[in-house]
Protein backbone atom coordinates (compact mmCIF):
# COMPACT_ATOMS: atom_id res chain seq x y z
CA UNK A 1 0.00 0.00 0.00
CA UNK A 2 1.93 3.17 -0.88
CA UNK A 3 1.05 5.54 2.03
CA UNK A 4 -3.24 5.26 1.48
CA UNK A 5 -4.73 6.25 4.85
CA UNK A 6 -8.19 3.87 4.22
CA UNK A 7 -5.84 0.82 3.78
CA UNK A 8 -7.74 -2.12 2.13
CA UNK A 9 -6.03 -4.79 -0.54
CA UNK A 10 -3.48 -4.05 -2.70
CA UNK A 11 -5.46 -4.59 -6.86
CA UNK A 12 -3.86 -2.05 -8.61
CA UNK A 13 -7.10 -0.70 -10.01
CA UNK A 14 -7.01 2.44 -11.82
CA UNK A 15 -10.42 4.68 -10.40
CA UNK A 16 -11.30 7.71 -12.70
CA UNK A 17 -13.90 10.44 -12.12
CA UNK A 18 -15.14 11.97 -15.10
CA UNK A 19 -16.66 16.08 -15.43
CA UNK A 20 -17.39 18.25 -17.35
CA UNK A 21 -14.70 20.24 -16.30
CA UNK A 22 -11.70 18.32 -14.86
CA UNK A 23 -10.69 14.47 -14.77
CA UNK A 24 -9.63 12.71 -11.61
CA UNK A 25 -7.70 9.56 -12.06
CA UNK A 26 -5.76 7.99 -9.68
CA UNK A 27 -5.58 4.36 -7.64
CA UNK A 28 -7.51 2.33 -5.96
CA UNK A 29 -6.94 2.74 -1.76
CA UNK A 30 -5.51 6.34 -1.91
CA UNK A 31 -7.17 9.23 0.05
CA UNK A 32 -7.13 11.37 -3.03
CA UNK A 33 -6.83 11.11 -6.83
CA UNK A 34 -2.95 10.73 -7.90
CA UNK A 35 -3.64 13.82 -10.91
CA UNK A 36 -6.51 16.21 -11.22
CA UNK A 37 -6.47 17.48 -15.23
CA UNK A 38 -8.51 19.71 -17.16
CA UNK A 39 -10.57 17.49 -19.08
CA UNK A 40 -10.24 19.99 -22.14
CA UNK A 41 -6.53 18.75 -23.93
CA UNK A 42 -4.60 20.89 -26.06
CA UNK A 43 -4.39 18.49 -29.65
CA UNK A 44 -1.84 19.75 -32.18
CA UNK A 45 -1.86 17.85 -35.60
CA UNK A 46 2.02 17.34 -35.60
CA UNK A 47 3.78 17.79 -39.26
CA UNK A 48 6.68 16.18 -37.91
CA UNK A 49 7.88 12.62 -35.91
CA UNK A 50 6.50 12.30 -32.46
CA UNK A 51 9.57 12.65 -29.84
CA UNK A 52 10.96 9.55 -28.56
CA UNK A 53 9.71 9.13 -24.91
CA UNK A 54 6.22 9.04 -26.59
CA UNK A 55 4.77 5.36 -25.94
CA UNK A 56 2.75 3.96 -28.85
CA UNK A 57 4.97 5.82 -31.49
CA UNK A 58 3.93 6.02 -34.71
CA UNK A 59 0.31 5.00 -34.68
CA UNK A 60 -0.96 9.00 -33.77
CA UNK A 61 -0.09 11.82 -36.07
CA UNK A 62 -1.92 13.94 -33.09
CA UNK A 63 0.64 15.57 -30.76
CA UNK A 64 -1.96 15.64 -27.27
CA UNK A 65 -1.05 18.12 -24.56
CA UNK A 66 -2.52 16.97 -21.30
CA UNK A 67 -2.58 19.10 -17.60
CA UNK A 68 -2.38 22.15 -17.01
CA UNK A 69 0.65 23.41 -17.66
CA UNK A 70 1.07 21.93 -21.01
CA UNK A 71 -2.43 23.85 -21.78
CA UNK A 72 -1.57 27.17 -20.97
CA UNK A 73 1.43 27.32 -22.91
CA UNK A 74 -0.06 28.96 -26.25
CA UNK A 75 1.00 26.47 -29.25
CA UNK A 76 0.36 27.14 -32.61
CA UNK A 77 -3.10 25.56 -34.08
CA UNK A 78 -4.01 23.73 -30.90
CA UNK A 79 -7.27 22.98 -30.95
CA UNK A 80 -9.24 22.42 -27.65
CA UNK A 81 -11.18 19.60 -27.71
CA UNK A 82 -12.93 17.16 -25.22
CA UNK A 83 -10.58 14.54 -23.67
CA UNK A 84 -13.37 11.68 -23.34
CA UNK A 85 -13.95 11.80 -26.95
CA UNK A 86 -10.18 12.70 -28.25
CA UNK A 87 -8.45 10.28 -26.53
CA UNK A 88 -8.89 8.12 -23.69
CA UNK A 89 -5.62 8.20 -21.96
CA UNK A 90 -2.82 5.88 -23.74
CA UNK A 91 -1.80 5.52 -20.36
CA UNK A 92 -4.10 3.20 -19.56
CA UNK A 93 -1.60 -0.54 -18.86
CA UNK A 94 -3.51 -3.60 -19.93
CA UNK A 95 -2.63 -4.75 -16.32
CA UNK A 96 -4.75 -2.38 -14.01
CA UNK A 97 -8.75 -2.65 -13.34
CA UNK A 98 -10.52 0.29 -14.30
CA UNK A 99 -13.24 1.35 -12.24
CA UNK A 100 -15.23 4.48 -13.74
CA UNK A 101 -17.58 6.75 -12.86
CA UNK A 102 -20.65 8.17 -14.52
CA UNK A 103 -23.50 10.35 -15.07
CA UNK A 104 -26.50 9.19 -13.99
CA UNK A 105 -28.35 9.92 -16.87
CA UNK A 106 -26.16 7.96 -18.95
CA UNK A 107 -27.69 5.52 -22.03
CA UNK A 108 -27.51 2.32 -22.25
CA UNK A 109 -25.83 2.13 -25.32
CA UNK A 110 -23.53 4.67 -24.25
CA UNK A 111 -22.81 2.37 -21.87
CA UNK A 112 -22.11 -0.65 -24.03
CA UNK A 113 -19.80 1.41 -25.90
CA UNK A 114 -17.73 2.42 -23.35
CA UNK A 115 -17.58 -1.29 -22.01
CA UNK A 116 -16.72 -2.30 -25.51
CA UNK A 117 -13.85 0.44 -25.77
CA UNK A 118 -12.04 -0.55 -22.57
CA UNK A 119 -11.81 -4.14 -23.32
CA UNK A 120 -11.53 -3.91 -26.96
CA UNK A 121 -8.98 -1.23 -27.55
CA UNK A 122 -7.27 -0.99 -23.90
CA UNK A 123 -7.51 -4.59 -23.32
CA UNK A 124 -7.86 -3.85 -19.57
CA UNK A 125 -8.32 -7.31 -17.28
CA UNK A 126 -11.56 -5.87 -15.62
CA UNK A 127 -13.82 -3.33 -15.87
CA UNK A 128 -16.75 -1.72 -13.31
CA UNK A 129 -18.73 0.94 -13.84
CA UNK A 130 -21.12 3.20 -10.97
CA UNK A 131 -22.84 5.97 -11.15
CA UNK A 132 -21.67 9.33 -9.28
CA UNK A 133 -24.08 10.01 -7.71
CA UNK A 134 -23.98 6.60 -5.71
CA UNK A 135 -20.39 7.12 -5.11
CA UNK A 136 -20.96 9.89 -3.61
CA UNK A 137 -23.81 9.27 -1.46
CA UNK A 138 -22.08 6.08 -0.13
CA UNK A 139 -18.65 7.81 0.38
CA UNK A 140 -20.81 10.25 3.05
CA UNK A 141 -21.95 6.78 4.64
CA UNK A 142 -25.79 7.46 3.10
CA UNK A 143 -27.76 4.55 0.81
CA UNK A 144 -30.72 6.21 0.56
CA UNK A 145 -30.56 9.99 0.29
CA UNK A 146 -31.21 12.87 -2.68
CA UNK A 147 -27.88 14.34 -4.33
CA UNK A 148 -27.06 17.72 -5.32
CA UNK A 149 -24.35 18.01 -7.77
CA UNK A 150 -23.45 21.62 -8.83
CA UNK A 151 -20.76 21.45 -11.38
CA UNK A 152 -19.53 23.27 -14.43
CA UNK A 153 -21.94 22.96 -16.45
CA UNK A 154 -24.85 21.55 -14.72
CA UNK A 155 -26.75 21.30 -11.48
CA UNK A 156 -28.65 18.01 -10.65
CA UNK A 157 -30.65 16.48 -8.14
CA UNK A 158 -30.61 12.45 -7.94
CA UNK A 159 -32.14 10.82 -5.48
CA UNK A 160 -30.55 7.56 -4.17
CA UNK A 161 -32.49 4.52 -2.72
CA UNK A 162 -30.56 1.97 -1.27
CA UNK A 163 -27.84 2.44 -3.45
CA UNK A 164 -29.83 2.43 -6.99
CA UNK A 165 -30.68 5.69 -8.67
CA UNK A 166 -34.37 6.13 -9.00
CA UNK A 167 -34.28 7.13 -12.67
CA UNK A 168 -37.23 8.79 -12.40
CA UNK A 169 -36.48 11.48 -10.28
CA UNK A 170 -33.74 13.01 -11.54
CA UNK A 171 -33.91 16.63 -12.61
CA UNK A 172 -31.04 18.77 -14.14
CA UNK A 173 -30.65 22.06 -15.16
CA UNK A 174 -28.40 23.45 -17.61
CA UNK A 175 -26.96 26.29 -14.66
CA UNK A 176 -24.12 26.75 -13.49
CA UNK A 177 -21.02 29.06 -12.67
CA UNK A 178 -20.33 28.99 -16.30
CA UNK A 179 -23.24 31.63 -17.29
CA UNK A 180 -22.91 33.77 -14.51
CA UNK A 181 -19.47 34.43 -15.49
CA UNK A 182 -19.60 34.88 -19.11
CA UNK A 183 -22.00 38.13 -18.55
CA UNK A 184 -19.43 39.59 -16.36
CA UNK A 185 -17.31 39.06 -19.53
CA UNK A 186 -19.09 41.17 -21.44
CA UNK A 187 -19.42 43.87 -18.47
CA UNK A 188 -15.32 44.01 -18.39
CA UNK A 189 -15.48 45.23 -21.85
CA UNK A 190 -18.67 47.84 -21.26
CA UNK A 191 -17.21 49.19 -18.59
CA UNK A 192 -13.89 49.90 -19.01
CA UNK A 193 -13.18 52.32 -15.77
CA UNK A 194 -9.88 52.64 -16.94
CA UNK A 195 -8.81 51.03 -20.07
CA UNK A 196 -6.11 48.53 -19.97
CA UNK A 197 -2.34 49.30 -20.99
CA UNK A 198 -0.96 46.04 -22.48
CA UNK A 199 1.32 44.85 -25.44
CA UNK A 200 1.14 41.81 -27.29
CA UNK A 201 3.54 39.38 -27.40
CA UNK A 202 5.78 39.40 -30.45
CA UNK A 203 6.04 36.26 -31.67
CA UNK A 204 2.62 34.93 -30.21
CA UNK A 205 2.34 31.68 -32.38
CA UNK A 206 -1.34 31.88 -34.45
CA UNK A 207 -4.12 30.43 -32.40
CA UNK A 208 -6.98 29.05 -32.80
CA UNK A 209 -10.47 29.92 -31.46
CA UNK A 210 -11.17 26.74 -29.28
CA UNK A 211 -8.27 27.59 -27.40
CA UNK A 212 -8.57 31.78 -26.94
CA UNK A 213 -12.21 30.41 -26.01
CA UNK A 214 -10.45 27.78 -23.41
CA UNK A 215 -8.40 30.95 -21.60
CA UNK A 216 -11.40 33.04 -21.36
CA UNK A 217 -13.13 30.41 -19.46
CA UNK A 218 -10.04 29.79 -17.32
CA UNK A 219 -9.73 33.21 -16.48
CA UNK A 220 -13.88 33.59 -15.30
CA UNK A 221 -13.16 30.59 -13.81
CA UNK A 222 -10.35 32.26 -11.41
CA UNK A 223 -12.99 35.46 -11.10
CA UNK A 224 -15.35 32.49 -9.42
CA UNK A 225 -13.42 31.28 -7.49
CA UNK A 226 -11.82 34.54 -5.55
CA UNK A 227 -14.66 36.49 -5.81
CA UNK A 228 -18.25 34.96 -5.89
CA UNK A 229 -20.37 35.11 -2.89
CA UNK A 230 -23.98 33.61 -1.95
CA UNK A 231 -26.17 35.73 -0.27
CA UNK A 232 -27.88 34.04 2.48
CA UNK A 233 -31.19 35.20 1.55
CA UNK A 234 -33.05 36.47 -1.41
CA UNK A 235 -31.25 39.10 -3.38
CA UNK A 236 -32.07 42.57 -2.53
CA UNK A 237 -30.47 45.81 -3.78
CA UNK A 238 -30.05 47.66 -0.72
CA UNK A 239 -28.38 44.97 1.64
CA UNK A 240 -25.87 44.15 -1.00
CA UNK A 241 -24.41 47.84 -1.64
CA UNK A 242 -23.17 47.69 1.88
CA UNK A 243 -20.83 44.30 0.81
CA UNK A 244 -17.47 45.30 1.08
CA UNK A 245 -16.21 45.42 -2.71
CA UNK A 246 -13.24 43.17 -3.55
CA UNK A 247 -10.80 44.21 -5.67
CA UNK A 248 -9.85 42.00 -8.87
CA UNK A 249 -7.76 42.11 -11.59
CA UNK A 250 -7.88 40.70 -14.98
CA UNK A 251 -4.36 39.62 -16.22
CA UNK A 252 -4.01 42.46 -18.79
CA UNK A 253 -4.00 44.69 -15.80
CA UNK A 254 -7.08 45.67 -16.46
CA UNK A 255 -8.93 46.15 -12.61
CA UNK A 256 -11.65 46.68 -10.95
CA UNK A 257 -13.51 46.96 -7.69
CA UNK A 258 -16.96 44.77 -7.61
CA UNK A 259 -19.27 44.73 -4.93
CA UNK A 260 -23.13 44.36 -5.10
CA UNK A 261 -22.38 41.98 -8.40
CA UNK A 262 -20.79 39.56 -5.79
CA UNK A 263 -23.81 38.91 -5.23
CA UNK A 264 -25.78 39.54 -7.60
CA UNK A 265 -24.17 36.95 -10.24
CA UNK A 266 -24.53 33.84 -8.18
CA UNK A 267 -27.78 34.52 -7.17
CA UNK A 268 -28.57 33.43 -10.88
CA UNK A 269 -28.11 29.68 -9.64
CA UNK A 270 -31.08 30.19 -6.43
CA UNK A 271 -32.93 32.29 -9.33
CA UNK A 272 -32.61 31.94 -12.62
CA UNK A 273 -34.87 34.56 -13.45
CA UNK A 274 -32.13 37.28 -11.99
CA UNK A 275 -29.99 36.33 -15.51
CA UNK A 276 -29.94 38.60 -17.72
CA UNK A 277 -29.93 37.34 -21.94
CA UNK A 278 -32.03 34.46 -21.34
CA UNK A 279 -35.25 33.74 -23.50
CA UNK A 280 -38.38 32.67 -20.99
CA UNK A 281 -39.46 29.31 -21.29
CA UNK A 282 -36.27 27.55 -20.71
CA UNK A 283 -35.36 24.50 -18.34
CA UNK A 284 -33.63 26.34 -15.80
CA UNK A 285 -34.33 25.36 -11.92
CA UNK A 286 -33.07 26.80 -8.97
CA UNK A 287 -31.19 24.84 -6.97
CA UNK A 288 -34.41 24.27 -3.99
CA UNK A 289 -36.26 24.27 -6.65
CA UNK A 290 -34.34 21.38 -8.36
CA UNK A 291 -34.43 19.56 -5.26
CA UNK A 292 -38.07 20.13 -4.18
CA UNK A 293 -38.91 19.18 -7.66
CA UNK A 294 -36.90 15.89 -7.68
CA UNK A 295 -38.44 14.75 -4.58
CA UNK A 296 -41.53 15.55 -5.74
CA UNK A 297 -40.98 12.65 -8.33
CA UNK A 298 -40.34 10.22 -6.38
CA UNK A 299 -42.96 7.84 -4.50
CA UNK A 300 -44.47 9.62 -0.84
CA UNK A 301 -43.07 6.99 1.37
CA UNK A 302 -39.35 7.41 0.59
CA UNK A 303 -39.93 11.51 0.20
CA UNK A 304 -39.14 11.69 4.13
CA UNK A 305 -35.90 9.97 4.05
CA UNK A 306 -34.52 12.02 0.62
CA UNK A 307 -35.24 15.18 2.57
CA UNK A 308 -33.21 13.67 5.55
CA UNK A 309 -30.30 13.43 3.76
CA UNK A 310 -29.95 16.01 1.09
CA UNK A 311 -26.05 15.55 0.10
CA UNK A 312 -24.11 18.61 -1.14
CA UNK A 313 -21.39 18.03 -3.96
CA UNK A 314 -19.97 19.93 -6.70
CA UNK A 315 -17.36 22.72 -7.58
CA UNK A 316 -20.19 25.40 -7.19
CA UNK A 317 -21.21 24.42 -3.36
CA UNK A 318 -17.79 26.28 -2.45
CA UNK A 319 -18.60 29.56 -3.53
CA UNK A 320 -18.79 31.24 -0.09
CA UNK A 321 -22.34 30.84 1.44
CA UNK A 322 -23.91 28.26 -0.91
CA UNK A 323 -24.91 25.75 1.42
CA UNK A 324 -25.95 28.42 4.14
CA UNK A 325 -28.40 29.46 1.33
CA UNK A 326 -29.47 26.62 0.21
CA UNK A 327 -30.44 25.42 3.66
CA UNK A 328 -32.48 28.26 4.15
CA UNK A 329 -34.05 28.33 0.90
CA UNK A 330 -35.29 24.45 1.41
CA UNK A 331 -36.20 25.27 5.17
CA UNK A 332 -38.80 27.36 3.69
CA UNK A 333 -39.95 24.83 1.03
CA UNK A 334 -39.75 21.55 3.10
CA UNK A 335 -42.96 19.98 3.94
CA UNK A 336 -43.94 20.62 8.08
CA UNK A 337 -43.89 16.97 8.60
CA UNK A 338 -40.85 16.23 7.16
CA UNK A 339 -37.45 16.69 9.06
CA UNK A 340 -34.63 18.71 6.35
CA UNK A 341 -30.84 17.64 6.87
CA UNK A 342 -28.26 18.97 4.31
CA UNK A 343 -25.42 16.91 4.27
CA UNK A 344 -22.04 18.81 3.99
CA UNK A 345 -18.66 17.15 3.42
CA UNK A 346 -16.14 18.76 5.46
CA UNK A 347 -14.11 21.26 3.29
CA UNK A 348 -11.23 21.78 5.27
CA UNK A 349 -8.14 20.94 4.69
CA UNK A 350 -7.74 21.64 1.40
CA UNK A 351 -11.05 21.12 -0.03
CA UNK A 352 -10.52 17.87 -0.63
CA UNK A 353 -13.83 15.31 0.18
CA UNK A 354 -16.17 17.72 -0.97
CA UNK A 355 -14.24 18.32 -4.49
CA UNK A 356 -13.44 14.08 -4.71
CA UNK A 357 -16.15 12.69 -3.03
CA UNK A 358 -16.88 10.63 -6.10
CA UNK A 359 -13.60 9.45 -6.56
CA UNK A 360 -12.81 8.59 -3.08
CA UNK A 361 -15.85 6.42 -2.80
CA UNK A 362 -14.63 4.76 -5.88
CA UNK A 363 -10.89 4.43 -4.43
CA UNK A 364 -12.30 2.53 -1.48
CA UNK A 365 -14.63 0.59 -3.01
CA UNK A 366 -12.12 -0.80 -5.56
CA UNK A 367 -9.78 -1.25 -3.12
CA UNK A 368 -12.22 -3.91 -1.07
CA UNK A 369 -11.36 -7.63 -0.95
CA UNK A 370 -15.09 -8.29 -1.32
CA UNK A 371 -15.59 -5.79 -4.28
CA UNK A 372 -12.73 -8.30 -6.45
CA UNK A 373 -15.98 -10.58 -7.66
CA UNK A 374 -17.67 -7.59 -8.48
CA UNK A 375 -15.53 -6.31 -11.33
CA UNK A 376 -16.55 -7.18 -15.09
CA UNK A 377 -13.52 -9.50 -16.33
CA UNK A 378 -12.25 -10.01 -19.21
CA UNK A 379 -13.42 -13.52 -19.43
CA UNK A 380 -17.15 -12.66 -18.75
CA UNK A 381 -16.71 -9.78 -21.48
CA UNK A 382 -15.80 -12.69 -23.92
CA UNK A 383 -18.38 -15.06 -22.67
CA UNK A 384 -21.61 -12.79 -22.75
CA UNK A 385 -20.22 -9.73 -24.66
CA UNK A 386 -20.87 -6.08 -23.52
CA UNK A 387 -24.78 -6.38 -22.61
CA UNK A 388 -22.90 -7.62 -19.04
CA UNK A 389 -22.39 -4.05 -17.95
CA UNK A 390 -26.26 -3.75 -17.09
CA UNK A 391 -26.49 -7.10 -15.50
CA UNK A 392 -23.21 -6.17 -13.13
CA UNK A 393 -23.86 -2.48 -12.65
CA UNK A 394 -26.98 -1.34 -11.67
CA UNK B 1 -40.40 -27.63 15.84
CA UNK B 2 -37.32 -28.74 14.90
CA UNK B 3 -38.02 -30.04 11.49
CA UNK B 4 -39.35 -26.78 10.80
CA UNK B 5 -36.78 -24.37 12.23
CA UNK B 6 -34.26 -26.89 9.65
CA UNK B 7 -35.74 -26.40 6.86
CA UNK B 8 -35.55 -22.55 7.88
CA UNK B 9 -32.17 -22.52 8.31
CA UNK B 10 -31.51 -24.46 4.99
CA UNK B 11 -33.38 -21.31 3.30
CA UNK B 12 -32.06 -18.94 5.10
CA UNK B 13 -28.35 -19.80 4.16
CA UNK B 14 -29.03 -20.08 0.83
CA UNK B 15 -30.67 -16.77 0.46
CA UNK B 16 -28.24 -15.57 -2.18
CA UNK B 17 -27.33 -11.92 -0.43
CA UNK B 18 -26.23 -9.55 -2.82
CA UNK B 19 -24.83 -5.45 -2.29
CA UNK B 20 -22.57 -3.94 -4.63
CA UNK B 21 -19.90 -3.95 -2.22
CA UNK B 22 -19.34 -8.07 -2.74
CA UNK B 23 -19.64 -8.00 1.28
CA UNK B 24 -21.26 -11.76 2.86
CA UNK B 25 -23.36 -12.00 5.60
CA UNK B 26 -22.50 -14.55 8.47
CA UNK B 27 -24.53 -17.69 8.56
CA UNK B 28 -24.28 -17.77 12.52
CA UNK B 29 -25.93 -14.34 12.52
CA UNK B 30 -28.44 -15.32 10.33
CA UNK B 31 -29.42 -17.91 12.99
CA UNK B 32 -28.84 -15.48 15.96
CA UNK B 33 -31.50 -13.40 13.89
CA UNK B 34 -33.95 -15.94 13.46
CA UNK B 35 -33.86 -16.92 17.49
CA UNK B 36 -34.74 -13.27 18.04
CA UNK B 37 -37.26 -13.36 15.51
CA UNK B 38 -39.00 -16.82 16.54
CA UNK B 39 -37.96 -17.22 20.40
CA UNK B 40 -36.78 -14.19 21.50
CA UNK B 41 -33.89 -15.41 23.14
CA UNK B 42 -32.08 -12.06 22.41
CA UNK B 43 -33.11 -8.22 22.25
CA UNK B 44 -30.83 -6.22 19.96
CA UNK B 45 -27.83 -7.19 17.79
CA UNK B 46 -24.67 -4.91 17.14
CA UNK B 47 -23.10 -6.13 13.73
CA UNK B 48 -19.56 -5.07 12.28
CA UNK B 49 -18.08 -6.17 9.19
CA UNK B 50 -15.24 -8.07 9.77
CA UNK B 51 -11.97 -7.54 7.21
CA UNK B 52 -13.89 -5.62 4.95
CA UNK B 53 -15.40 -9.22 3.88
CA UNK B 54 -18.46 -10.94 6.11
CA UNK B 55 -21.13 -8.66 8.37
CA UNK B 56 -20.98 -10.39 11.94
CA UNK B 57 -22.42 -9.84 15.15
CA UNK B 58 -20.36 -7.91 17.61
CA UNK B 59 -22.38 -7.46 20.94
CA UNK B 60 -25.89 -8.87 21.71
CA UNK B 61 -28.39 -8.37 24.22
CA UNK B 62 -30.72 -10.39 26.71
CA UNK B 63 -33.93 -10.84 26.63
CA UNK B 64 -35.96 -7.71 27.61
CA UNK B 65 -38.48 -9.64 29.40
CA UNK B 66 -42.32 -8.07 28.71
CA UNK B 67 -41.28 -4.22 28.70
CA UNK B 68 -42.71 -2.54 25.43
CA UNK B 69 -42.41 1.43 24.37
CA UNK B 70 -45.58 3.51 25.70
CA UNK B 71 -45.43 6.71 23.72
CA UNK B 72 -47.93 8.40 26.59
CA UNK B 73 -45.57 7.86 29.55
CA UNK B 74 -42.33 6.77 27.60
CA UNK B 75 -39.82 5.13 29.79
CA UNK B 76 -36.41 4.65 29.18
CA UNK B 77 -35.75 1.02 27.52
CA UNK B 78 -32.64 -0.49 28.73
CA UNK B 79 -31.74 -2.56 26.65
CA UNK B 80 -32.11 0.10 23.84
CA UNK B 81 -29.70 2.63 25.84
CA UNK B 82 -27.21 -0.58 26.01
CA UNK B 83 -27.26 -0.89 22.08
CA UNK B 84 -27.03 3.01 21.90
CA UNK B 85 -24.33 3.63 24.42
CA UNK B 86 -22.79 0.81 21.58
CA UNK B 87 -23.03 2.81 19.13
CA UNK B 88 -22.03 6.08 20.18
CA UNK B 89 -18.75 4.39 21.21
CA UNK B 90 -18.45 2.87 17.69
CA UNK B 91 -19.12 6.76 16.46
CA UNK B 92 -16.41 8.26 18.68
CA UNK B 93 -14.09 5.22 17.69
CA UNK B 94 -14.99 6.38 14.45
CA UNK B 95 -16.62 3.30 13.12
CA UNK B 96 -20.21 2.72 11.54
CA UNK B 97 -21.71 -0.01 12.54
CA UNK B 98 -24.96 -2.23 12.00
CA UNK B 99 -27.92 -2.89 14.76
CA UNK B 100 -30.97 -4.99 14.78
CA UNK B 101 -33.29 -4.32 17.44
CA UNK B 102 -36.35 -6.18 18.47
CA UNK B 103 -38.81 -3.46 19.15
CA UNK B 104 -42.45 -3.71 20.87
CA UNK B 105 -44.85 -0.55 21.32
CA UNK B 106 -47.79 0.31 21.72
CA UNK B 107 -50.01 2.05 18.97
CA UNK B 108 -53.98 2.44 18.26
CA UNK B 109 -53.86 0.83 22.04
CA UNK B 110 -52.54 -2.55 21.09
CA UNK B 111 -49.26 -3.94 21.57
CA UNK B 112 -47.06 -4.74 18.52
CA UNK B 113 -43.66 -5.85 17.36
CA UNK B 114 -41.44 -4.95 15.12
CA UNK B 115 -37.88 -6.05 14.11
CA UNK B 116 -35.57 -2.71 13.44
CA UNK B 117 -32.54 -2.79 11.21
CA UNK B 118 -30.75 -0.06 12.25
CA UNK B 119 -27.57 1.27 9.89
CA UNK B 120 -25.35 3.82 11.89
CA UNK B 121 -23.25 5.68 10.16
CA UNK B 122 -21.94 8.73 12.48
CA UNK B 123 -20.49 12.08 11.87
CA UNK B 124 -17.29 10.89 13.13
CA UNK B 125 -16.56 7.92 11.28
CA UNK B 126 -13.97 7.70 8.99
CA UNK B 127 -14.67 7.78 5.28
CA UNK B 128 -13.91 4.36 4.58
CA UNK B 129 -16.34 3.36 7.11
CA UNK B 130 -18.91 5.26 5.92
CA UNK B 131 -18.27 4.22 2.22
CA UNK B 132 -18.14 -0.13 3.19
CA UNK B 133 -20.96 0.27 5.63
CA UNK B 134 -23.54 2.45 3.08
CA UNK B 135 -22.67 -0.27 -0.02
CA UNK B 136 -23.06 -3.03 1.95
CA UNK B 137 -26.43 -2.38 3.48
CA UNK B 138 -28.52 -2.69 0.58
CA UNK B 139 -30.53 -6.43 0.99
CA UNK B 140 -29.00 -6.90 4.79
CA UNK B 141 -32.87 -6.35 6.32
CA UNK B 142 -34.43 -8.86 3.62
CA UNK B 143 -31.44 -11.09 4.53
CA UNK B 144 -32.28 -11.47 8.07
CA UNK B 145 -35.32 -11.08 7.91
CA UNK B 146 -36.44 -7.60 9.61
CA UNK B 147 -39.28 -5.56 9.06
CA UNK B 148 -38.09 -2.29 8.90
CA UNK B 149 -34.77 -0.40 8.00
CA UNK B 150 -33.70 2.52 9.20
CA UNK B 151 -30.82 5.08 8.49
CA UNK B 152 -29.23 6.83 11.20
CA UNK B 153 -26.52 9.05 11.11
CA UNK B 154 -26.88 11.22 14.35
CA UNK B 155 -28.45 10.91 17.85
CA UNK B 156 -31.43 12.22 16.61
CA UNK B 157 -32.12 9.58 14.07
CA UNK B 158 -31.94 6.83 17.26
CA UNK B 159 -34.05 8.19 19.63
CA UNK B 160 -37.28 5.95 20.28
CA UNK B 161 -39.79 8.41 19.48
CA UNK B 162 -38.31 9.52 16.13
CA UNK B 163 -38.68 5.80 15.42
CA UNK B 164 -42.19 5.55 16.80
CA UNK B 165 -43.14 8.52 14.86
CA UNK B 166 -41.69 6.75 11.50
CA UNK B 167 -43.31 3.55 12.41
CA UNK B 168 -46.80 5.73 13.10
CA UNK B 169 -46.75 7.18 9.71
CA UNK B 170 -46.29 3.95 8.18
CA UNK B 171 -48.98 2.57 9.28
CA UNK B 172 -51.21 5.16 8.28
CA UNK B 173 -49.73 5.07 4.82
CA UNK B 174 -50.83 1.52 4.65
CA UNK B 175 -54.18 1.59 5.67
CA UNK B 176 -54.70 5.26 3.53
CA UNK B 177 -53.01 3.51 0.35
CA UNK B 178 -55.96 0.93 0.06
CA UNK B 179 -58.52 4.00 -0.02
CA UNK B 180 -55.83 6.41 -2.72
CA UNK B 181 -56.13 5.44 -5.92
CA UNK B 182 -52.64 6.47 -7.59
CA UNK B 183 -51.59 8.79 -9.87
CA UNK B 184 -51.23 6.51 -13.33
CA UNK B 185 -48.75 8.97 -14.24
CA UNK B 186 -46.41 7.86 -11.44
CA UNK B 187 -46.46 4.17 -10.89
CA UNK B 188 -45.81 3.36 -7.29
CA UNK B 189 -42.95 1.70 -7.24
CA UNK B 190 -42.38 -1.34 -4.47
CA UNK B 191 -42.44 0.09 -0.98
CA UNK B 192 -40.16 1.11 1.53
CA UNK B 193 -41.59 -0.55 4.23
CA UNK B 194 -44.26 -2.86 3.29
CA UNK B 195 -45.82 -4.21 7.01
CA UNK B 196 -47.10 -7.00 7.51
CA UNK B 197 -50.23 -7.50 9.70
CA UNK B 198 -49.13 -8.06 12.86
Amino acid sequence: MSGGVYGGDEVGALVMDFGSYSVRAGYAGEDSPKVEFPSTIGVVEAAEKMETDDLSGAISEKKYYIDTNNIRLPRANMEMSAFMSECMSRSVPAEHPVLMSEAPWNTKAKREKLTELMFEKYNIPAFFLCKSAVLTAFANGRPTGLVVDSGATYTTAVPVYDGYVLQQGIVKSPLAEIVPPYKIASKEVVDERKPAKWTEKANLPSLTDSYKKYMIYDVLQDFTASVLQVSDQPYDQESADQLPTYHYEVPNGYNFDIGAERLRISEGLFDPSTIKGIPAGNSMLGVSHLVTTSVGMCDIDIRPSLFSSVIVSGGNSLIQGFTERLSRDLTIKTPPNMRLKLVIPPTVPGNTERRFSCWIGGSILASLGSFQQMWISKQEYDEHGKSCVDKKCP
Amino acid sequence: MNVLQDIQQALYQHTSFHCSSGVTLDNKAVRLFQEMKMKKLHSYFVYHIEDNKVVKVLSRGFPDGDSYYNPEEPTKMLRYEEMVKGLRDANSGGHARYAAFDFNFLLDGSQRRKLLFISWVGDKACVKDKMIYAASKAGLKDALGADIAIQASDEDDLSLSKIYEKLEKMFESLTKSYVNTHDPEHPVQERSGTLPTV
